[in-house]
Formats: C-alpha cells, structure tokens, sequence
C-alpha cells in the first residue's frame, strides 16, 4: 500500500477504514479526553455539525484539510458523532446520519477516482470484495454483489439484468463505486446506535439538546412524510388494506400474504408488539409463534432484513388485490404510501374545504 | 393404506437401509432431521417427527433401520443447536437448493393428458436448462453440484459449497428470479457500442446488445424469432408479428422488412441493434419475449428461497412411491431413468388386491390393475402400487 494512505490527511476522510479506526487508537484519544478536554472541543464541534449536516441536507460537506492537527479534528470528529447519534436514540436519525455519511463518502470516493485509480483497489481490499479490474469494467462475485445490492431496487440492479459469466457480474467503475456506496453504508451502521453509558450521555447533553432542537424544527418544517412516522391506514394500498381487513375479521390468511402485510409495516416503522396485536384474531393464532416470525420478518435473528413484496410478487402469488389508478403509477406497495402521503391535502385545505 | 400393508411395507423399508449405505451430509451434527413414519396416522395425516439431529453417523444410520420411515429429510441449514426451537437454533448458513417438480413445470391442463413418463421427461428438460445455467451463468463446477431424483416426480440440485452458505433468502430469490427470467428487462443489455471512436460518433451508430447472462439469450430470441417470419409466407409472418409483438400491421410489416433485409440481419447477429423507432423496438423486444422466455426456468421459487427448509435424504426411499432418492451424475443424467434406475426392490412375486385402478412400466415391464383385481406382480412394482395406496398387500 501506497505510505501517504495512511496518513491522517487522507484517513480523516474516510474515517470509516479499519486504517482510520486504528489510528485513532494509535493517536492516544480516550474516550473521556474525547467527550471532555478543551484540547478536542473543535473535534466535537465538528463531531455535531456532521449530524446537523445530515439532518439539513442528508449530506456531509467535507471541509479543506491542509494541517495534520485539523485532519486529527476531522477524523475523531467521526467516532464523537458515533457517540452523539446513540445517545439520542431514533432510529430515523441514525438511518439519515448513516446514509449521509455514506453519500458523502462516495461523492469524495468519485472524484478521487478519477484523479488516483488505486483508491478503488484499497476500498475493494477494504471490504474484502474480490474484484476484477479491467480497463473500462469491473468483475465481481456474484454473491458479493447480491450482498452490497441488498438496499439498490432500481431494475437495472437486478442479478438478472446484468451481464453474469461464469459467477462473476459485470459492471461500470462507476456502478462499482455505487456499490462500494453500500459497502460503507453497512460498515458506518454496524453496532448503531452504540451502547454508550448514560454518564457519558450525560456529559455530552450540551451537544445532542441541540441536535435533537435542529431535528424536531425540520420535521416541523417538512412533517414526517419521509420518516414514515405517520402510520396512517387510510393510505395503504388496496391489497394491504385487504389483508388487514381478513385478518380483522379472523379469516385465515395464506403465508405469502401474512408475510406480505407483516413487512409491509415493519417498513413503516410498526414494533413487533403493533403488529402482533393485528394477528391476534386469527384461527391459529400463536403469540410465541407469531413473535417468531415478525421477529424473523425484521431481521432480527440473523437473516436479512425484509423489504415488504413488490407488486410483481404480489402479482405472482395472486396477493394483488383491488388495484386502482395510483396502483398503475407504483411497483411497490411502499410507494404507493409515499405517494399518497405526499399528496394528501394539508391541515389547512382541508379546513377549506370544510 | 392397511396395517397389514404399513408392516409389510416398513418390513421391505427397512430391508433397504439395513443393506444400503446411505449418503451422510457435510455438517452432518449441525442439521436438523425430520421423519414421516408408516404410524397409524399414515398416510391420512403426515406427522412429521422433526428437531432431531444425529452427532455420528452410526446414529443416523440405526435410526433409518429401527424406523424405516416413509419420508426422510434434513435441514438445508446449518444450525448451533439444531435440536432447539426454530426461535433458538442459532442459523449458520445454508446449502442452495432448487426443487424442480412436475407441479411448477407442466400447466394444470395439461396436467391430466400427461403419462407418468411424459411428466418426468418434462422436468427433465427443465433441470438440463437449470443446470446450464449454474454452470455457465453462475460458474459453480460440475462437482460442487449434487443433482438428486426427488424419488417421485422432480429433481434437487444441492449447492454446499462456503461461498453460497451465507446467502439470505433474498439474495436467493434473486438468484431463482435469475433463472426464471423474473423482473427481465431487455434495456439493460442495450448500450452504447463503446467500439465506435468517440470522434466520429453522430448518435446514429448501431447499440449493442450485450450478449452476456441474459443479454445472450435475449439475442438469441430475437434472432431466432426474425429468422422464423422471414421464412414464413407474407400473410403468415405479418400476423404472426401482429400478434406476437401486438403491433398493427404497418409496423408489423416494417418487422418483416427488417427480418428480410440480408444487411440489417448480419449487423443483429453480431448483436449490432440499429437504432429502430420506439414502437418498433418495442414490438421486436416483444417477440425476442416470445422466444426467450422458452430458456427461462421453473423451479419451485419458495424453496430455493428459503433458508430453513427441509430436504429429502438423498439415498433415502420415498414413501409414496418406493422409489429411491437417487444421486445422480451430470455427465449420465441423459440416460437417467427414473422407472428403471431408482427401483431398489427385487423381482419375486407378491400378491396384491388393488384398490383402484392404475398402471406403471418399471424396469421396462408394463404392470396394470384393476379395482378389487388380486395380481401377482414383482417386489418393485408390488411396493410401487402400495406406497402409491392404490392397492393393499394380499
């Protein structure tokens, strides 16, 4: 590896490498020097504008790093923001932090690609992907690329929709960054939000009071439309709304629409307990049972975290039920919500009209 | 199925596992087992015995012999304690399996027409297609596939390898919805030939139709599909394109214009696509669909899907047909047959009363019974009419 790499001015970029994360062992820093010596104040400072960044723009803008003593402010401004998002505890939160960083990690990854090709070597090394460099492409396995696709639902993601030769899948340096994109994704959100002791909440309240002020003042501006914290029946497509009713009414209902409707509302935010409460009227209705499946649905037990069927499989297991015209504009029962939270009428008009 | 029966029954069963060395899985102490017995329950209610497991193979092997069960299997998965509640088992893994049987294959209409050695033949193109496609699309090597006779109407191909052990249930879907040519979009194998030297490029120069995973078979459709209307009689090819591609018949005609033209045609067998107007691409897209879909695959998508199933014992006996569950080679599966190779049983006379009527060719001989006809017929057939309950032991 190239010796600069491993120099703070470019670690504190990306400060999510295992390089990063060791030389900030290396650096001395305890967690107490980070939460309270005046000697990192601005790495805390910093540590809070990357979470405010998150919440205004869903981005975080890199500053100019020229000196080793900024780029040490910058790189443990990354693990104080750690601590910050998990003292706050919202699950919103922590998912808009993550994917910022994330974003921003590729914007820079992007355009430092195009000045240094080696620094798509080092992340494929980084997230033990093992790929093949090619002049104007990149091979990867195909189970790798099943795994970091997990989160991309744009058709063109699709395995079937690539070129796949011999287990390896084709694509784009590009499309390989975009890729490395949920790579890191993964890596900034494992073990958030962390288990950080009260005391050390606590001491850093200052901080966090003023994220959590920043964060209600946007959800006022903008309302909860994109946080999904408005669960609201009257906007769920027909073939939801039809499940829930025969599950209301204690009929029994097949596997693939149980499954359905149970990811359905994990996706929207629903705790295990909600939607447990809504199986309740069903003939064979087995809490222990049912407890494991939603738990199972959720991803909680070590398989992966379900996204609630598209249309297309909907479709396939005859679960598309009563489709009408907003139907016709979606391919995923989740956006029909999202579409039809974003047009419902305002408080106000509806006054109006009243 | 009559007591008298079920004893005979588990009687010649275990006669098989007791002379048989049954195949042990990889990971053998961290699979779960589940067994059907031959119980007074059977076969009106299949009570499946389930959350065993075997430290030994010795253990394994005893059990068969002591149980002679109608129905064995074992978890596709891997578990930490695969005795535990489903809740407590400790997922580790687990193998990739596709299930490929008569149900998924063959229409329900066509269902009832169909002999016992039409259906088989059906499934077996079926799994030829899926095994191209692991081979060659996904790369796994001939060895590292086990292709299975399910025992009764189908296949199992079992992928045990480290790499795929860890795949959750949707990435398998995406593999299975691979296969099956599921959410297939032909755009996405349309770009930009970057051969063309960027100094020249007007806009106009042919695309290209990658021809890689599906790219190639979508290629091949569309081929396939121009080269049929161009040999068709005017008045056939353009209502062929018509209804195919859904088109009206000016554009229909414009299709066959392009299927005739000799310099066109060479250009997309190189996979070269002319820059063609929307409706037209469309249409043509349409009827390479019609023919691609053919190379698509049927297998039962839930169970490649799921990642806590249960399997057949590759070696064990299924107990509705008597059949062995037989591991196969790829290199010999073109001359499997089922009817003769899976028979385990042997050739002396056993005395039976049918039940029903119903006919079978096992080993190259044609057996049929009539309601209430008692028949004397070999061992193989004899257990084949009574695991079948269409008959009860004399």
């Amino acid at each position: 590896m190239i010796k600069w790499r491993a120099e703070s001015t470019h670690l504190c970029f990306y400060p999510f490498l295992s390089s990063a994360s060791k030389y900030v062992e290396e650096s001395g820093a305890t967690l107490e020097n980070l939460i309270s010596s005046a000697t990192f104040e601005r790495a805390r400072l910093r540590g809070k504008a990357r979470i405010l960044e998150a919440i205004k723009d869903g981005v975080i803008i890199k500053p100019a790093v020229i000196t080793n003593a900024q780029a040490e402010m910058e790189l443990l401004s990354y693990p104080f923001a750690r601590i910050l998002v998990s003292c706050i505890h919202d699950a919103h939160l922590v998912r808009r932090y993550v994917l910022s960083e994330a974003k921003a990690a590729h914007e820079l990854l992007l355009a430092d690609s195009s000045r240094d090709g080696d620094i798509i070597y080092e992340m494929a090394e980084e997230f033990s992907i093992h790929v093949d460099f090619f002049r104007e492409h990149v091979q990867m396995p195909f189970v790798d690329y099943l795994r970091f696709t997990a989160n991309l639902h744009d058709k063109k993601w699709k395995l079937v929709n690539r070129g796949l030769e011999k287990g390896r899948v084709k694509l784009e340096k590009g499309e390989f960054i975009r890729i490395i994109q949920e790579a890191i994704y993964e890596r900034i959100m494992k073990d958030l939000p962390l288990n950080v002791p009260i005391a050390v909440c606590g001491a850093i309240k200052g901080y966090t009071d003023d994220i959590k002020r920043e964060l209600e003042e946007t959800r006022k501006k903008f309302g909860d439309a994109e946080c999904f914290i408005v669960k609201d029946p009257n906007f769920f497509p027909p073939c939801i709304t039809h499940i829930l009713s025969n599950l209301k009414e204690g009929i029994n209902v097949t596997h693939g629409a149980r499954f359905a409707v149970t990811a359905f509302l994990l996706n929207l935010g629903l705790t295990e307990d909600e939607i447990i409460e809504i199986y309740k009227n069903s003939p064979d209705f087995e809490e222990e049972q049912t407890r494991y499946q939603v738990r199972h649905i959720a991803g909680d037990m070590g398989s992966v975290r379900y996204t609630a069927p598209s249309c297309g499989t909907m479709r396939t297991y005859g679960n598309c039920i009563g489709s009408d015209d907003i139907c016709e504009k979606i391919s995923h029962p989740l956006n029909y919500y999202r579409l039809k939270l974003k047009t419902k009428p305002k408080k106000s008009q509806a006054k109006a009209h009243a | 199925m009559n007591d008298k029966t079920k004893k005979f029954v588990t009687a010649k069963f275990g006669e098989y596992y007791r002379r048989t060395k049954v195949e042990i899985p990889t990971d053998l102490g961290m699979r779960e087992w589940g067994f059907v017995l031959f119980d007074h329950y059977y076969p009106a209610k299949l009570v499946m015995r389930r959350h065993k497991a075997f430290t030994a193979e010795d253990e394994l092997v005893n059990h068969l012999r002591e149980n002679a069960p109608a129905h064995a299997y074992h978890s596709t998965a891997i578990y930490k304690y695969p005795t535990a509640k489903m809740a407590e088992k400790g997922w580790l893994g687990a193998d990739l399996i596709f299930d490929l049987d008569a149900d998924h294959v063959i229409g329900e209409a066509e269902f009832q027409s169909y002999t016992y050695e039409h259906i088989l033949m059906s499934v077996k193109e079926e799994t030829l297609k899926l095994i191209d496609f692991l081979l060659n699309d996904f790369g796994f090597p001939g060895n590292q596939m086990e292709l299975v006779f399910s025992g009764s109407r189908g296949y199992h191909i079992h992928i045990e390898t480290e790499q795929v052990r860890g795949l959750g249930s949707r990435e398998r879907r995406e593999i299975v919805d691979y296969v099956m040519a599921t959410g297939l979009d032909i755009n996405s194998f349309l770009v930009a030939d970057s051969k063309v030297k960027s100094g020249k490029k007007s806009g106009r120069e042919d695309l290209m139709l990658i021809p890689e995973g599906w790219g190639k078979r979508v290629l091949k459709g569309l081929i396939v599909f121009l080269h049929e209307i161009a040999a068709m009689e005017e008045k056939q090819a353009i209502k062929e394109v018509k209804s195919v591609g859904a088109m009206e018949r000016k554009k229909a005609k414009e299709i066959l214009r392009i299927a005739n033209d000799e310099t066109v045609m060479s250009r997309i067998e190189k996979g070269q696509i002319p820059r063609f107007s929307d409706s037209i691409w469309q249409g043509l897209s349409k009827s390479a669909e019609a023919k691609y879909s053919a190379y698509a695959d049927k297998p039962d998508a839930p169970v490649t899907a799921d990642i806590k199933r249960l399997i057949r014992l590759p070696t064990s006996l299924h107990g509705k047909s008597s059949l062995q569950v037989k591991p196969l080679s790829i290199d010999t599966f073109d001359d499997f047959d089922p009817l003769v190779d899976a028979v385990v049983f042997g050739d002396s006379l056993i005395e039976i009363t049918a039940t029903r009527n119903s006919s079978i060719t096992m080993k190259g001989e044609s057996y049929e019974v009539e309601e209430d006809e008692v028949a004397s017929v070999p061992e193989h057939a004899a257990l084949y009419f009574l695991c079948r309950g269409v008959a009860e032991i004399k």
